[in-house]
Protein backbone atom coordinates (compact mmCIF):
# COMPACT_ATOMS: atom_id res chain seq x y z
CA UNK A 1 0.00 0.00 0.00
CA UNK A 2 1.41 3.30 -0.99
CA UNK A 3 2.07 6.36 1.58
CA UNK A 4 -0.52 8.08 0.03
CA UNK A 5 -3.54 5.57 -0.01
CA UNK A 6 -2.19 5.07 4.30
CA UNK A 7 -2.52 8.53 4.64
CA UNK A 8 -6.01 8.98 3.02
CA UNK A 9 -7.12 5.95 5.90
CA UNK A 10 -6.64 8.21 8.45
CA UNK A 11 -8.49 11.58 8.42
CA UNK A 12 -8.77 14.70 11.48
CA UNK A 13 -11.55 15.89 10.08
CA UNK A 14 -13.60 12.68 10.61
CA UNK A 15 -12.25 12.63 14.18
CA UNK A 16 -13.75 16.49 14.42
CA UNK A 17 -17.16 15.30 12.83
CA UNK A 18 -17.76 12.84 15.42
CA UNK A 19 -16.77 15.42 18.30
CA UNK A 20 -13.75 12.98 19.16
CA UNK A 21 -11.62 15.69 20.90
CA UNK A 22 -14.06 16.67 23.01
CA UNK A 23 -15.05 13.15 23.99
CA UNK A 24 -11.23 12.79 24.70
CA UNK A 25 -10.39 15.50 26.27
CA UNK A 26 -13.54 15.44 29.23
CA UNK A 27 -13.20 11.70 28.94
CA UNK A 28 -9.86 11.42 30.52
CA UNK A 29 -10.33 13.94 32.58
CA UNK A 30 -13.34 12.69 34.35
CA UNK A 31 -11.53 9.42 34.59
CA UNK A 32 -8.48 11.25 36.32
CA UNK A 33 -10.59 13.56 38.61
CA UNK A 34 -12.56 10.36 40.04
CA UNK A 35 -9.75 8.15 40.98
CA UNK A 36 -7.73 11.55 42.43
CA UNK A 37 -10.90 12.59 44.49
CA UNK A 38 -10.99 8.72 45.46
CA UNK A 39 -7.33 8.85 46.47
CA UNK A 40 -7.76 11.82 48.44
CA UNK A 41 -10.39 10.78 50.38
CA UNK A 42 -8.83 7.47 51.23
CA UNK A 43 -6.08 8.99 52.16
CA UNK A 44 -7.70 10.52 55.00
CA UNK A 45 -9.53 8.02 56.19
CA UNK A 46 -6.99 6.60 58.57
CA UNK A 47 -7.60 10.43 60.15
CA UNK A 48 -11.37 9.99 60.35
CA UNK A 49 -10.80 6.22 61.62
CA UNK A 50 -8.56 7.49 64.61
CA UNK A 51 -11.06 10.45 65.15
CA UNK A 52 -13.99 8.29 65.38
CA UNK A 53 -12.00 5.72 67.75
CA UNK A 54 -10.73 8.45 69.84
CA UNK A 55 -14.71 9.18 69.67
CA UNK A 56 -16.15 5.64 70.50
CA UNK A 57 -13.10 5.73 73.52
CA UNK A 58 -14.28 8.87 74.96
CA UNK A 59 -17.66 8.09 74.96
CA UNK A 60 -16.95 4.56 76.30
CA UNK A 61 -15.14 6.43 79.60
CA UNK A 62 -18.82 6.91 80.12
CA UNK A 63 -20.63 4.30 79.89
CA UNK A 64 -21.34 1.35 83.15
CA UNK A 65 -18.21 -1.05 82.56
CA UNK A 66 -19.83 -3.92 80.52
CA UNK A 67 -18.55 -7.43 81.70
CA UNK A 68 -16.93 -8.62 78.35
CA UNK A 69 -16.57 -12.57 77.59
CA UNK A 70 -12.43 -13.36 78.23
CA UNK A 71 -11.40 -13.93 74.71
CA UNK A 72 -11.28 -17.62 72.56
CA UNK A 73 -7.56 -18.27 73.44
CA UNK A 74 -5.90 -20.20 71.29
CA UNK A 75 -4.28 -23.99 72.13
CA UNK A 76 -0.80 -23.61 73.20
CA UNK A 77 1.10 -23.95 69.96
CA UNK A 78 4.59 -25.93 70.69
CA UNK A 79 7.25 -23.53 69.61
CA UNK A 80 10.15 -24.56 67.82
CA UNK A 81 9.08 -28.17 67.35
CA UNK A 82 9.66 -28.80 64.15
CA UNK A 83 9.19 -32.62 64.25
CA UNK A 84 6.72 -34.50 61.54
CA UNK A 85 4.55 -34.97 65.43
CA UNK A 86 5.70 -31.17 66.77
CA UNK A 87 4.77 -30.02 62.99
CA UNK A 88 1.03 -32.13 62.68
CA UNK A 89 0.52 -30.75 65.81
CA UNK A 90 0.98 -27.23 64.83
CA UNK A 91 -0.89 -28.04 61.67
CA UNK A 92 -3.93 -28.50 63.72
CA UNK A 93 -3.80 -25.35 65.79
CA UNK A 94 -4.04 -23.59 62.59
CA UNK A 95 -6.61 -25.83 60.66
CA UNK A 96 -8.80 -25.09 63.72
CA UNK A 97 -7.51 -21.36 63.89
CA UNK A 98 -9.04 -20.71 60.12
CA UNK A 99 -12.02 -23.07 59.83
CA UNK A 100 -13.64 -20.02 58.74
CA UNK A 101 -11.18 -20.31 55.50
CA UNK A 102 -12.65 -23.51 54.63
CA UNK A 103 -11.46 -26.39 52.90
CA UNK A 104 -9.38 -24.60 49.88
CA UNK A 105 -7.82 -21.14 51.33
CA UNK A 106 -4.91 -19.35 49.98
CA UNK A 107 -1.57 -18.48 51.73
CA UNK A 108 -2.06 -14.52 52.82
CA UNK A 109 -5.44 -15.18 54.27
CA UNK A 110 -4.19 -18.18 56.79
CA UNK A 111 -1.44 -15.42 57.63
CA UNK A 112 -3.73 -12.60 58.16
CA UNK A 113 -5.76 -15.27 60.17
CA UNK A 114 -2.49 -16.29 62.07
CA UNK A 115 -1.04 -12.93 63.16
CA UNK A 116 -4.83 -11.84 64.33
CA UNK A 117 -5.18 -14.75 66.53
CA UNK A 118 -1.60 -14.29 67.73
CA UNK A 119 -0.11 -17.12 66.62
CA UNK A 120 3.91 -16.87 67.14
CA UNK A 121 5.98 -17.23 64.01
CA UNK A 122 3.17 -17.17 61.25
CA UNK A 123 5.24 -17.27 58.18
CA UNK A 124 8.16 -19.27 59.55
CA UNK A 125 5.48 -21.86 60.56
CA UNK A 126 3.65 -21.61 57.32
CA UNK A 127 6.55 -22.35 55.35
CA UNK A 128 7.66 -25.00 57.55
CA UNK A 129 3.95 -26.88 57.09
CA UNK A 130 4.52 -26.54 53.28
CA UNK A 131 7.64 -27.77 53.52
CA UNK A 132 7.03 -30.97 55.24
CA UNK A 133 3.78 -31.59 53.29
CA UNK A 134 0.90 -30.47 55.63
CA UNK A 135 0.44 -27.61 53.06
CA UNK A 136 -0.21 -28.41 50.05
CA UNK A 137 -1.38 -26.71 46.86
CA UNK A 138 -4.56 -27.47 45.27
CA UNK A 139 -4.97 -25.31 41.87
CA UNK A 140 -3.34 -21.89 40.80
CA UNK A 141 -2.99 -19.80 44.72
CA UNK A 142 -5.10 -22.26 46.59
CA UNK A 143 -3.83 -24.67 49.28
CA UNK A 144 -5.28 -27.22 51.52
CA UNK A 145 -5.02 -29.23 54.70
CA UNK A 146 -3.01 -32.47 54.13
CA UNK A 147 -3.43 -33.73 57.52
CA UNK B 1 -31.45 -46.35 0.70
CA UNK B 2 -28.54 -44.20 -1.71
CA UNK B 3 -30.42 -41.15 -1.47
CA UNK B 4 -30.62 -41.23 2.46
CA UNK B 5 -27.27 -41.16 2.19
CA UNK B 6 -26.36 -38.96 0.17
CA UNK B 7 -29.00 -36.40 2.06
CA UNK B 8 -27.46 -37.13 5.50
CA UNK B 9 -23.78 -36.38 3.68
CA UNK B 10 -25.10 -33.01 2.23
CA UNK B 11 -26.23 -32.17 5.81
CA UNK B 12 -22.73 -32.63 7.48
CA UNK B 13 -20.68 -30.24 8.31
CA UNK B 14 -18.14 -31.36 5.82
CA UNK B 15 -19.68 -30.39 2.70
CA UNK B 16 -21.41 -27.42 4.11
CA UNK B 17 -17.65 -26.44 4.76
CA UNK B 18 -15.25 -23.85 2.72
CA UNK B 19 -12.00 -22.06 3.12
CA UNK B 20 -13.68 -19.70 5.41
CA UNK B 21 -14.85 -22.40 8.12
CA UNK B 22 -11.76 -23.88 7.72
CA UNK B 23 -9.43 -21.05 8.82
CA UNK B 24 -11.89 -20.01 11.87
CA UNK B 25 -11.16 -23.50 12.39
CA UNK B 26 -7.78 -23.32 12.49
CA UNK B 27 -7.72 -19.67 14.35
CA UNK B 28 -9.67 -21.99 17.00
CA UNK B 29 -7.05 -24.16 17.53
CA UNK B 30 -4.34 -21.89 17.59
CA UNK B 31 -6.20 -20.19 20.34
CA UNK B 32 -6.43 -23.44 22.31
CA UNK B 33 -2.78 -23.91 21.56
CA UNK B 34 -1.18 -20.57 22.80
CA UNK B 35 -3.76 -21.17 26.18
CA UNK B 36 -2.99 -24.98 26.79
CA UNK B 37 0.67 -25.35 25.64
CA UNK B 38 2.03 -22.25 26.00
CA UNK B 39 0.54 -20.96 28.82
CA UNK B 40 -0.50 -17.16 27.62
CA UNK B 41 -4.00 -16.45 29.20
CA UNK B 42 -5.13 -20.17 29.76
CA UNK B 43 -8.33 -19.35 31.51
CA UNK B 44 -9.68 -17.21 28.60
CA UNK B 45 -8.10 -18.19 25.99
CA UNK B 46 -9.19 -22.29 26.21
CA UNK B 47 -12.47 -21.21 26.22
CA UNK B 48 -12.57 -18.89 23.58
CA UNK B 49 -10.67 -21.05 21.10
CA UNK B 50 -12.58 -23.48 21.90
CA UNK B 51 -15.67 -21.50 21.50
CA UNK B 52 -14.08 -20.11 18.15
CA UNK B 53 -14.08 -24.57 16.90
CA UNK B 54 -17.46 -24.94 18.26
CA UNK B 55 -19.62 -21.60 16.99
CA UNK B 56 -17.34 -22.44 13.45
CA UNK B 57 -18.62 -25.51 12.66
CA UNK B 58 -20.68 -25.52 9.63
CA UNK B 59 -24.60 -26.29 9.81
CA UNK B 60 -27.80 -26.69 8.16
CA UNK B 61 -29.07 -23.20 9.17
CA UNK B 62 -33.16 -23.02 10.84
CA UNK B 63 -32.75 -25.67 13.15
CA UNK B 64 -32.09 -23.54 16.28
CA UNK B 65 -28.41 -24.67 16.16
CA UNK B 66 -25.92 -21.74 15.97
CA UNK B 67 -25.61 -18.64 18.22
CA UNK B 68 -27.50 -16.23 16.62
CA UNK B 69 -30.56 -18.46 15.86
CA UNK B 70 -33.43 -18.21 18.20
CA UNK B 71 -34.10 -20.98 20.70
CA UNK B 72 -30.59 -22.40 20.52
CA UNK B 73 -28.76 -23.52 23.13
CA UNK B 74 -25.93 -21.16 22.89
CA UNK B 75 -27.86 -18.02 22.00
CA UNK B 76 -29.73 -18.85 25.54
CA UNK B 77 -25.77 -18.75 27.03
CA UNK B 78 -24.85 -16.04 24.76
CA UNK B 79 -27.75 -13.83 26.31
CA UNK B 80 -25.32 -13.11 29.30
CA UNK B 81 -22.87 -11.87 27.35
CA UNK B 82 -25.27 -9.24 25.10
CA UNK B 83 -26.86 -8.14 28.28
CA UNK B 84 -23.67 -8.05 30.44
CA UNK B 85 -24.92 -10.66 32.56
CA UNK B 86 -21.47 -12.52 32.94
CA UNK B 87 -19.16 -9.27 33.32
CA UNK B 88 -20.65 -8.10 36.23
CA UNK B 89 -20.64 -11.83 37.82
CA UNK B 90 -16.84 -11.91 36.81
CA UNK B 91 -15.97 -8.42 38.14
CA UNK B 92 -17.82 -9.54 41.43
CA UNK B 93 -15.31 -12.45 41.49
CA UNK B 94 -12.63 -10.13 41.04
CA UNK B 95 -13.80 -7.44 43.96
CA UNK B 96 -13.87 -10.29 45.97
CA UNK B 97 -10.18 -11.76 45.66
CA UNK B 98 -8.60 -8.58 44.97
CA UNK B 99 -6.48 -6.70 48.00
CA UNK B 100 -6.21 -2.85 48.00
CA UNK B 101 -4.02 -2.86 51.01
CA UNK B 102 -1.11 -2.11 49.13
CA UNK B 103 -3.39 0.90 47.04
CA UNK B 104 -4.60 2.20 50.80
CA UNK B 105 -1.20 2.30 51.76
CA UNK B 106 -0.12 4.88 49.72
CA UNK B 107 -3.18 6.05 47.75
CA UNK B 108 -0.90 8.34 44.96
CA UNK B 109 -0.38 5.09 43.28
CA UNK B 110 -4.00 5.36 42.12
CA UNK B 111 -3.13 8.25 39.86
CA UNK B 112 -0.83 5.86 37.42
CA UNK B 113 -4.03 3.64 37.15
CA UNK B 114 -5.77 6.50 36.26
CA UNK B 115 -2.82 7.54 33.99
CA UNK B 116 -3.04 5.09 31.88
CA UNK B 117 -6.59 5.22 30.60
CA UNK B 118 -5.39 7.91 27.96
CA UNK B 119 -4.44 4.35 26.04
CA UNK B 120 -8.14 4.40 25.86
CA UNK B 121 -9.04 8.05 25.15
CA UNK B 122 -6.05 8.04 22.12
CA UNK B 123 -7.11 4.74 21.00
CA UNK B 124 -10.77 6.42 20.19
CA UNK B 125 -9.04 8.94 18.10
CA UNK B 126 -7.31 6.85 16.36
CA UNK B 127 -10.40 4.85 15.85
CA UNK B 128 -12.18 7.54 14.72
CA UNK B 129 -9.75 8.60 12.43
CA UNK B 130 -9.69 5.48 10.70
CA UNK B 131 -13.26 6.22 9.64
CA UNK B 132 -15.02 3.65 12.89
CA UNK B 133 -18.57 4.68 14.08
CA UNK B 134 -18.40 6.28 17.44
CA UNK B 135 -19.78 3.42 18.93
CA UNK B 136 -16.86 0.77 17.10
CA UNK B 137 -15.01 3.31 17.98
CA UNK B 138 -15.66 3.38 21.79
CA UNK B 139 -15.63 -0.55 21.85
CA UNK B 140 -12.24 -0.76 20.44
CA UNK B 141 -10.93 2.17 23.06
CA UNK B 142 -11.73 0.30 25.46
CA UNK B 143 -9.35 -2.20 24.32
CA UNK B 144 -6.70 0.03 25.89
CA UNK B 145 -8.25 -0.56 29.41
CA UNK B 146 -6.83 -3.88 29.48
CA UNK B 147 -9.82 -5.25 31.11
CA UNK B 148 -11.29 -8.85 29.29
CA UNK B 149 -15.05 -8.34 30.93
CA UNK B 150 -15.31 -3.96 30.47
CA UNK B 151 -14.52 -4.85 27.10
CA UNK B 152 -16.83 -7.25 26.41
CA UNK B 153 -19.57 -5.58 28.52
CA UNK B 154 -18.74 -2.46 26.44
CA UNK B 155 -18.60 -3.97 22.97
CA UNK B 156 -22.07 -5.94 23.73
CA UNK B 157 -23.82 -2.23 24.39
CA UNK B 158 -22.76 -0.73 21.88
CA UNK B 159 -21.23 -2.80 19.19
CA UNK B 160 -22.50 -6.43 19.83
CA UNK B 161 -21.75 -7.45 16.02
CA UNK B 162 -17.68 -6.71 16.87
CA UNK B 163 -17.21 -8.29 20.05
CA UNK B 164 -15.14 -11.26 18.46
CA UNK B 165 -12.52 -9.52 17.50
CA UNK B 166 -12.57 -7.40 19.99
CA UNK B 167 -12.26 -9.69 22.79
CA UNK B 168 -10.11 -11.90 20.84
CA UNK B 169 -7.82 -8.72 20.43
CA UNK B 170 -7.98 -7.75 24.15
CA UNK B 171 -7.16 -11.29 25.69
CA UNK B 172 -4.53 -12.26 23.02
CA UNK B 173 -2.82 -8.51 23.88
CA UNK B 174 -3.01 -9.11 27.44
CA UNK B 175 -1.13 -12.73 27.02
CA UNK B 176 1.09 -10.49 25.18
CA UNK B 177 2.03 -7.98 28.23
CA UNK B 178 5.24 -9.74 28.85
CA UNK B 179 6.25 -8.97 25.08
CA UNK B 180 4.98 -5.00 24.46
CA UNK B 181 5.67 -3.55 27.63
CA UNK B 182 9.44 -4.47 28.38
CA UNK B 183 11.08 -2.56 25.53
CA UNK B 184 8.87 0.44 26.37
CA UNK B 185 9.68 0.28 29.61
CA UNK B 186 13.53 0.47 29.15
CA UNK B 187 12.64 3.04 25.93
CA UNK B 188 11.25 5.54 28.55
CA UNK B 189 12.60 5.10 31.69
CA UNK B 190 16.66 5.46 32.96
CA UNK B 191 18.51 2.93 34.77
CA UNK B 192 18.50 5.68 37.56
CA UNK B 193 14.63 5.78 37.54
CA UNK B 194 14.34 1.97 37.59
CA UNK B 195 16.49 1.73 40.42
CA UNK B 196 14.14 4.00 42.60
CA UNK B 197 13.28 2.32 45.63
CA UNK B 198 9.65 2.35 46.74
CA UNK B 199 8.90 2.87 50.75
CA UNK B 200 7.59 0.10 53.14
CA UNK B 201 4.14 0.25 52.56
CA UNK B 202 2.22 1.13 56.30
CA UNK B 203 -0.25 -1.52 57.71
CA UNK B 204 -4.05 -0.98 56.90
CA UNK B 205 -6.80 -1.48 59.18
CA UNK B 206 -10.00 -3.36 58.75
CA UNK B 207 -11.96 -0.59 58.74
CA UNK B 208 -10.06 1.42 56.16
CA UNK B 209 -10.36 -1.69 53.95
CA UNK B 210 -14.52 -1.80 54.40
CA UNK B 211 -14.79 2.22 54.01
CA UNK B 212 -12.72 2.01 50.76
CA UNK B 213 -15.53 -0.23 48.63
CA UNK B 214 -18.33 1.76 49.96
CA UNK B 215 -17.01 5.40 49.19
CA UNK B 216 -15.43 3.77 45.54
CA UNK B 217 -19.03 2.50 45.09
CA UNK B 218 -20.42 5.76 45.73
CA UNK B 219 -18.13 8.17 43.97
CA UNK B 220 -17.52 5.93 41.12
CA UNK B 221 -21.27 5.23 40.02
CA UNK B 222 -22.24 8.94 41.36
CA UNK B 223 -19.83 10.19 38.60
CA UNK B 224 -20.52 7.90 35.99
CA UNK B 225 -23.80 5.49 36.71
CA UNK B 226 -23.06 3.48 33.16
CA UNK B 227 -20.37 2.05 35.16
CA UNK B 228 -22.67 0.75 38.00
CA UNK B 229 -23.05 -2.71 36.43
CA UNK B 230 -19.29 -3.54 36.56
CA UNK B 231 -17.92 -1.49 39.59
CA UNK B 232 -21.37 -2.57 41.65
CA UNK B 233 -20.56 -5.64 41.85
CA UNK B 234 -16.66 -5.15 42.19
CA UNK B 235 -17.16 -3.16 45.12
CA UNK B 236 -19.83 -5.28 46.78
CA UNK B 237 -17.49 -8.48 46.45
CA UNK B 238 -14.67 -6.35 47.80
CA UNK B 239 -16.97 -5.43 50.93
CA UNK B 240 -17.86 -9.24 50.98
CA UNK B 241 -13.87 -10.12 51.53
CA UNK B 242 -13.45 -7.18 53.50
CA UNK B 243 -16.16 -7.71 56.58
CA UNK B 244 -14.66 -10.46 57.21
CA UNK B 245 -18.23 -11.74 58.10
CA UNK B 246 -19.53 -13.03 55.26
CA UNK B 247 -16.27 -14.95 54.29
CA UNK B 248 -18.13 -17.88 52.28
CA UNK B 249 -20.08 -15.66 50.42
CA UNK B 250 -16.94 -13.89 49.09
CA UNK B 251 -15.17 -17.63 48.86
CA UNK B 252 -17.95 -18.82 46.32
CA UNK B 253 -18.04 -15.12 44.35
CA UNK B 254 -14.32 -15.74 43.67
CA UNK B 255 -13.62 -19.42 43.17
CA UNK B 256 -16.76 -21.15 41.80
CA UNK B 257 -19.24 -18.23 40.29
CA UNK B 258 -16.56 -16.76 38.68
CA UNK B 259 -15.35 -19.61 37.31
CA UNK B 260 -18.52 -20.46 35.57
CA UNK B 261 -19.17 -16.93 34.44
CA UNK B 262 -15.60 -17.32 32.84
CA UNK B 263 -16.06 -20.41 31.32
CA UNK B 264 -19.38 -19.54 29.39
CA UNK B 265 -18.68 -15.95 28.92
CA UNK B 266 -15.56 -17.21 27.05
CA UNK B 267 -16.92 -20.03 25.32
CA UNK B 268 -19.71 -18.07 24.28
CA UNK B 269 -17.90 -15.30 22.88
CA UNK B 270 -15.52 -17.95 20.93
CA UNK B 271 -18.78 -18.86 19.42
CA UNK B 272 -20.02 -15.76 18.19
CA UNK B 273 -16.79 -15.15 16.05
CA UNK B 274 -17.68 -16.35 12.58
CA UNK B 275 -15.84 -15.98 9.75
CA UNK B 276 -18.07 -13.11 8.18
CA UNK B 277 -17.18 -10.80 10.78
CA UNK B 278 -14.00 -11.91 12.30
CA UNK B 279 -12.32 -12.15 8.64
CA UNK B 280 -12.64 -8.80 7.25
CA UNK B 281 -10.20 -5.59 6.91
CA UNK B 282 -12.42 -3.80 10.06
CA UNK B 283 -10.62 -6.86 12.47
CA UNK B 284 -7.54 -6.02 11.30
CA UNK B 285 -7.83 -2.34 12.31
CA UNK B 286 -9.13 -3.63 15.89
CA UNK B 287 -6.03 -5.70 15.89
CA UNK B 288 -3.53 -3.07 14.69
CA UNK B 289 -5.54 -0.46 17.26
CA UNK B 290 -5.59 -2.75 20.46
CA UNK B 291 -1.74 -2.86 20.10
CA UNK B 292 -1.81 0.98 20.02
CA UNK B 293 -4.00 1.07 22.95
CA UNK B 294 -1.64 -1.12 25.00
CA UNK B 295 1.07 0.68 23.72
CA UNK B 296 -0.26 4.32 24.33
CA UNK B 297 -1.33 3.38 28.00
CA UNK B 298 2.22 1.83 29.17
CA UNK B 299 3.61 5.13 27.90
CA UNK B 300 1.34 7.03 29.39
CA UNK B 301 1.50 5.76 32.84
CA UNK B 302 5.18 5.57 32.99
CA UNK B 303 5.11 9.33 31.46
CA UNK B 304 2.73 10.67 34.47
CA UNK B 305 4.74 9.28 37.19
CA UNK B 306 7.25 10.60 35.64
CA UNK B 307 5.58 14.19 36.06
CA UNK B 308 4.73 12.94 39.04
CA UNK B 309 8.48 12.85 40.43
CA UNK B 310 8.92 16.39 39.25
CA UNK B 311 6.74 17.51 42.20
CA UNK B 312 7.12 14.60 44.66
CA UNK B 313 9.43 14.48 47.95
CA UNK B 314 9.43 10.84 47.84
CA UNK B 315 10.25 9.75 44.30
CA UNK B 316 7.92 7.11 42.34
CA UNK B 317 9.72 4.50 40.17
CA UNK B 318 8.30 5.49 36.85
CA UNK B 319 8.39 1.73 35.84
CA UNK B 320 5.32 1.06 38.52
CA UNK B 321 3.28 3.73 36.08
CA UNK B 322 3.17 0.72 33.06
CA UNK B 323 1.61 -1.30 35.67
CA UNK B 324 -1.52 0.71 35.76
CA UNK B 325 -2.40 -1.23 32.64
CA UNK B 326 -5.16 -3.19 34.41
CA UNK B 327 -3.79 -7.04 33.10
CA UNK B 328 -4.20 -8.48 36.15
CA UNK B 329 -1.18 -9.92 37.72
CA UNK B 330 0.37 -9.53 34.34
CA UNK B 331 1.74 -6.05 34.11
CA UNK B 332 2.48 -6.22 37.86
CA UNK B 333 4.72 -8.62 37.55
CA UNK B 334 6.27 -7.35 34.47
CA UNK B 335 7.00 -4.33 36.07
CA UNK B 336 8.66 -6.29 39.07
CA UNK B 337 10.36 -8.35 37.27
CA UNK B 338 12.44 -5.31 35.34
CA UNK B 339 12.95 -3.80 38.85
CA UNK B 340 14.36 -7.01 39.64
CA UNK B 341 16.43 -7.30 36.47
CA UNK B 342 18.36 -3.45 37.48
CA UNK B 343 17.98 -4.75 41.25
CA UNK B 344 17.86 -7.94 42.71
CA UNK B 345 16.93 -6.08 45.98
CA UNK B 346 14.14 -3.91 44.94
CA UNK B 347 10.19 -5.75 45.23
CA UNK B 348 8.52 -3.51 43.40
CA UNK B 349 5.54 -5.94 43.44
CA UNK B 350 3.38 -4.94 45.96
CA UNK B 351 3.42 -1.23 44.78
CA UNK B 352 2.77 -2.59 41.43
CA UNK B 353 -0.32 -4.71 42.32
CA UNK B 354 -1.75 -1.31 43.68
CA UNK B 355 -1.55 0.20 40.41
CA UNK B 356 -2.59 -2.24 38.99
CA UNK B 357 -6.04 -2.74 41.20
CA UNK B 358 -6.45 0.90 40.38
CA UNK B 359 -6.19 0.18 36.59
CA UNK B 360 -8.76 -2.13 37.37
CA UNK B 361 -11.31 1.09 38.67
CA UNK B 362 -10.01 3.29 36.08
CA UNK B 363 -10.92 1.56 33.42
CA UNK B 364 -14.32 0.23 34.50
CA UNK B 365 -14.69 4.47 35.14
CA UNK B 366 -13.88 4.46 31.63
CA UNK B 367 -16.17 2.26 29.83
CA UNK B 368 -19.01 4.17 31.84
CA UNK B 369 -17.83 7.36 30.87
CA UNK B 370 -17.62 6.44 26.98
CA UNK B 371 -21.04 4.67 27.54
CA UNK B 372 -22.73 7.64 28.42
CA UNK B 373 -20.71 9.90 25.58
CA UNK B 374 -22.56 7.23 23.39
CA UNK B 375 -26.22 6.91 25.10
CA UNK B 376 -26.06 10.65 25.63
Amino acid sequence: MDPATLLNLFSFDRIAEQNGWAMAALGITIDIACLAVLAIIISRVPVLVALSERIGSFLGKNRLPVVEKPAAVPPPVPENDFSVEGARRIAAVYKDCARQLGASFQLPDLYRISREKGLPHPHLTIKTLRETGLLVAESEGHFKWNL
Amino acid sequence: MPELTLNFLRNTGFFLADERYVLMLAIGCLLVYLGAAKRFEPLLLIPIGLGVIIGNIPFFEGFGLGIYEDNSVLHYLYFGVTSGVYPSIVFLGLGAMTDFSSLLAMPRLMLLGAAAQVGVFFTLLSALGLGFLPNEAASIAIIGGADGPTSIFLTAKLAPHLIGPIAIAAYSYMALIPVIQPPIMRLLTSRKERLIRMPNMREVSKKERMIFPVVGIMLCCLTAPASIPLLGPFFFGNFLKECGEAERLAQSARTVIMDAATIFLGMTVGASTQANVFLTPKSIGIFALGAVAFSVATASGIVFAKIMNLVLKQKINPLLGAAGVSAVPGSAREVHMMGQHEDKSNYLLMHAMACNSSGVIGSACAAGILWSFMIG
